[in-house]
């Protein structure tokens, strides 16, 4: 599969004839540097790595306080995005709310990484009949739109975060499974595994030093490109109230609670809309730059 | 033809029987005995007892799920474990008013989609294309309800051109419908729009390059009808997948942009039944959207089949 490019693909920083070897291991580097798009949105994404790792002692006043003589206040030098229905200061809460959003990502990430990876690779060992229903019942939870079926889990399980960041993570095993099938059944049947093969090598490690170094390429596209949407299902079930509980807030959770308040205090919805819009801009160009940057396979012909 | 329909009939029907298993089977991981939950708080141990038998508790659950599934089949979804409202009833009256908003969103993104695609294509690599592609990239990562948020507003509050909320519905007062659905449906096919027109612009140039367009340009054909007639037909394959795809994550936002713009549809019965633990409403909603999103897989593999001869 070769997909014709949608961006300006920087060919003339990575000349085939300019890589030597012993670069090699510098080449994915400088591919991605000349990215201008993927290293703005990988700044941005450390930023907000930063905000979430130390959020609580960045935040300028307790996001928790209630202040009721201060409620939906404008934007002002004390408060420099405003406060809320409960007076609370927004621009602590949506720091720390960062915590909260990256880990509901990375739930749902690990859910669909962790058992989509290995059910691919057992489909592509398996026998081609097996591996085929195997693939067919993964094809079913694909057709599934995230959102619904959270819903439907969360029906079961009661609202909150943790359960519906792993609803959302099984939508995204059949992608994994599926494209780590696919990479997979592309290498499994060269020369060099099949010799490894005849002369004995255990299966698991064949699969640790051969297999796998040949599908982290597109699996880390896949990863990136995944963590976009699970911040977008995140945020929209925090939206809906189904996903972080108060008083527990992420980036969704604020903009829900922004609703009732649109025509009084409209302040109170543009940063956590805008914060989300931004970190999945540049997830998706950090993507991108990521594929663009690989090796000669999974790069976009211009 | 026929035999196409048969055969993705045979496909689908055991996909759909799996999804009911799946969302019975998510009965059994309820936390806690519901009929105490349901019985209330003080209800003595007989009435527990009653109400179990009442919602057929006490019997084994694939015994259960048969029921439900023969019930299911002649359009009977069961009730509602609270208020004993009929499920399909709560369908019939919801699910319309999704469709609509979500077949609105649907044509909102072809509409703008597909001639965003297609200039973006013809003028590659010039500033109509740049700003095509640069606004694609904002509206896919854009959460549709934010978009639906600072629309309302703009559009409802400060400029007061649309009704900010309050629902008519399409049979009462059709106009009046469509003045309350244009902010809902931009804000819900605006990210659909997006996708659209970035895969037809790939397909398109793609298809551009191909030697049959070149033949047809060569024996002097109008340009329109290379374009129009050659080229469009190749390069919608694609773009009819995205659309089909694209129903089934419109189907998911819908129930969220209803939220931003108070619409009774699915999303709020969706909403409150996971907060009232309701299942029998959730899996219904749930086995009848996925009826929605197979079904459009089937419209859309026909179109498939019709455009390009080759897939028959």
């Amino acid at each position: 599969m070769m997909p014709v490019d949608t961006r300006k693909t920087d060919t003339s920083s990575a000349p085939e004839t300019a890589v030597a070897h012993y670069r090699h291991r510098w080449r994915f580097l400088r591919r991605f540097l000349s990215h201008p798009g993927a290293v703005l949105g990988g700044a941005f994404l450390a930023l907000v790595a930063v905000l979430a790792m130390f959020g609580p002692h960045l935040a300028p006043h307790d996001p928790l306080q209630n202040n009721l003589g201060q409620v939906l206040q404008p934007p002002s030098g004390d408060h420099w995005l405003g406060t809320d229905d409960l007076g609370r200061d927004l621009l602590s809460r949506l720091i720390v709310a960062t915590r909260i959003t990256v880990q509901a990502a990375l739930i749902s990430l690990a859910v669909g990484v962790g058992i989509g990876v290995p059910l691919g690779l057992a489909a592509a060992i398996m026998p081609p009949l097996l591996g085929g229903l195997l693939m067919r019942i993964t094809d079913g939870i694909m057709a599934f739109p995230p959102i619904l079926l959270a819903i439907g889990v969360l029906g079961a399980l009661g609202p909150g975060l943790t359960q519906a960041m792993i609803a959302v993570g099984v939508v995204f095993v059949p992608r994994f499974a599926r494209l780590t099938r696919a990479s997979v059944q592309q290498v499994y049947h060269e020369t060099y595994i099949e010799a490894s093969r005849v002369i004995g090598t255990p299966l698991r490690r064949i699969l640790r030093w051969h297999v796998l170094p040949n599908i982290t390429g597109p699996l880390v596209v896949q990863i990136a490109v995944t963590c976009g949407f699970a911040m977008l299902a995140e945020a929209g079930l925090s939206f809906l109230g189904l996903g972080a509980q108060p008083p527990d807030a992420s980036w969704g959770a604020l903009l829900g609670r922004a609703l009732p308040y649109v025509n009084t205090a409209w302040w109170l919805g543009i940063a956590p809309g805008l914060l989300i819009t931004l970190t999945v801009l540049a997830t998706n160009a950090v993507a991108d730059g990521i594929g663009d940057s690989l090796g000669r396979g999974s790069r976009r012909q211009k | 033809m026929l035999a196409l329909i048969g055969r993705r009939l045979l496909v689908t029907l055991p996909l759909l029987l799996f999804v009911t298993l799946l969302v019975n089977l998510m009965s059994l991981l309820v936390p806690g005995d519901p009929a105490v939950q349901i019985a209330g708080e003080n209800a003595t141990h007989e009435q527990i007892e009653l109400t179990r038998q009442r919602l057929g508790l006490d019997r084994p659950w694939h015994e259960r799920y048969l029921d439900w599934l023969a019930g299911a089949a002649r359009g009977d979804l069961g009730n509602s474990v609270f208020t004993n409202d009929s499920v399909s009833q709560l369908l019939q009256e919801r699910l319309p008013v999704t469709l609509a908003l979500t077949l609105s969103a649907l044509v909102f993104a072809a509409l703008v989609g597909v001639p965003a695609g297609i200039l973006a294509a013809l003028r590659r690599n010039r500033w109509q294309d740049s700003l095509i592609r640069g606004v694609a990239t904002i509206g896919i990562a854009m959460p549709g309800y934010w978009l639906g948020l600072l629309l309302l507003m703009v559009f409802a509050i400060q400029l007061g051109l649309f009704p900010t909320i309050g629902y008519t519905p399409l049979t009462e007062n059709p106009a009046a419908w469509l003045h309350g659905i244009v902010l809902p449906t931009v804000a819900l096919g605006a990210p659909a729009a997006a996708e659209v027109a970035r895969q037809l612009r790939r397909s398109m140039i793609d298809t551009l390059q191909q030697d049959f367009v070149r033949t047809a340009t060569a024996k002097g054909l109008r340009y329109w009808m290379v374009l129009g007639k050659h080229a469009l037909t190749h390069a919608a394959n694609p773009v009819v997948t995205v659309l089909a795809t694209q129903m089934a994550l419109l189907l998911g936002a819908a129930v969220i942009i209803e939220k931003v713009f108070v619409i009774p549809g699915i999303g709020e019965l969706a909403v409150n039944s996971v907060i009232n633990k309701d299942l029998t409403i959730v899996q219904g909603i749930v086995v009848v959207t996925t009826l929605v999103i197979v079904v459009t897989n089937l419209l859309a593999d026909l179109a498939h089949a019709w455009l390009s001869p080759r897939t028959r």
